[in-house]
């Protein structure tokens, strides 16, 4: 009578203590089995190394093989060289790695992107593409007038040079207009 | 901006992708659809990109951003509207500076937000208003003060400045343009 009162009472034990793999919390598996026949009569499995292993094993074909060793490759004990090891941070191929930022820009229009548009005889309207081909075309020419004009002032010493240089500004001028 | 060298030549200035939605609308013409296509546009690129401008016109800048701030939940990420009263077409535009501040701001991993920068100042996009259309001020935030005001250096005010969000994105793209009346 005893024997089957704790037969059936390691039973009841062994069904309420089956739970799902996924279920078992980590920080609690070395104390549930996910198989039965390690559970002792309580139900609770004795903490030792080869009965962790086992449900260590279980639960990385459960959640598939990690990518890295759990402390990596510094913390080996008996590396008595890992101390004075220094491994430098560089990359192995040209433009490997990212140092800039990358931002998207959404232009929707508005007054940032219009233009003269020649259809609407020169009034300023959004024009597609021209945000990003924009030059800034009335700064380019005035740096080339303003480079004629120096060139110009630093030969006023000189007379011969001074008509020579006057004339060859004024054609360029000329052509820049 | 491909050939301003400000954005391109200048190692500490971010990389830019520009993407221009076609056809260009007036401001005045963007509504609730076109908002919640951006929404969708930044949702889609939200992980392969540090920051976002988004360039629009200033009449509805500030509708457009405040829905955008509402729509987009647990934002990690700085979105930075901004414009200009003067084409960059101009001479005398402040086009290039917001711009330039904007890309700036973009990268900036302390800001979290959707905010708008106009004129040296960058507001919290949903507490700010359209005051003047003449003048180069054309954003206030009367009830909080700016984010950050640009002089020699950037001035962040940083007791107002939003922490990252903690959990994912989300998206929200219903919305009910009926109005009281």
């Amino acid at each position: 009578m005893l024997s089957k009162i704790t037969t059936n009472a390691t039973r009841f034990l062994q069904a309420s203590y089956h739970i799902s793999p996924l279920s078992i919390p980590r920080s609690r598996y070395s104390k549930f089995s996910l198989s039965s026949s390690t559970t002792s009569s309580s139900g609770l499995v004795q903490n030792n190394a080869t009965t962790k292993k086992s449900s260590y094993d279980d639960l990385q074909k459960i959640n598939g093989e990690p990518l890295q060793s759990p402390a990596g490759l510094l913390s080996c004990k008996n590396d008595s060289s890992s101390a004075n090891t220094f491994i430098p941070q560089y990359s192995l191929y040209e433009g490997e790695g990212r140092t800039r930022k990358r931002v998207l820009v959404l232009c929707t229009g508005g007054t940032l992107t219009m233009a003269p548009d020649h259809k609407n005889n020169g009034a300023l309207t959004p024009v597609e593409g021209k945000t990003n081909n924009n030059s800034n075309d009335n700064n380019s020419s005035n740096k080339n007038q303003a480079s004629l004009y120096f060139m110009f002032l630093s030969l006023r010493s000189h007379s011969t040079a001074y008509i020579v240089a006057s004339s060859y500004c004024f054609s360029k001028y000329r052509s820049n207009i | 901006m491909s050939k301003m060298e400000e954005l391109t030549e200048n190692p500490e200035m971010p990389d830019y992708v520009l993407h221009e939605y076609a056809p260009f609308q007036d401001s005045s013409n963007f509504g609730p659809p076109d908002w919640a296509t951006v929404a969708q546009d930044i949702e889609t690129n939200y992980n392969y990109f540090d920051g976002f401008v988004v360039v629009c016109g200033t009449d509805t800048m500030c509708y457009f951003s405040s829905a955008l701030s509402f729509m987009l939940e647990n934002l990690s990420k700085p979105i930075i509207f901004t414009g200009s009263q003067v084409p960059l077409c101009m001479p005398h535009n402040d086009a290039r500076r917001n711009l330039i501040m904007a890309m700036i701001f973009a990268a900036r991993n302390s800001i979290n937000e959707v905010c708008i920068f106009f004129h040296d100042r960058l507001l919290r996009a949903n507490r700010a208003t359209k005051v003047n259309t003449h003048k180069l001020l054309a954003f206030d935030s009367p009830n909080i003060d700016p984010l950050a005001t640009i002089g020699i250096g950037i001035d962040e005010n940083d007791h107002i400045t939003l922490p990252p969000a903690k959990g994912a994105l989300r998206v929200h793209l219903r919305m009910d343009p009926r109005l009281l009346t």
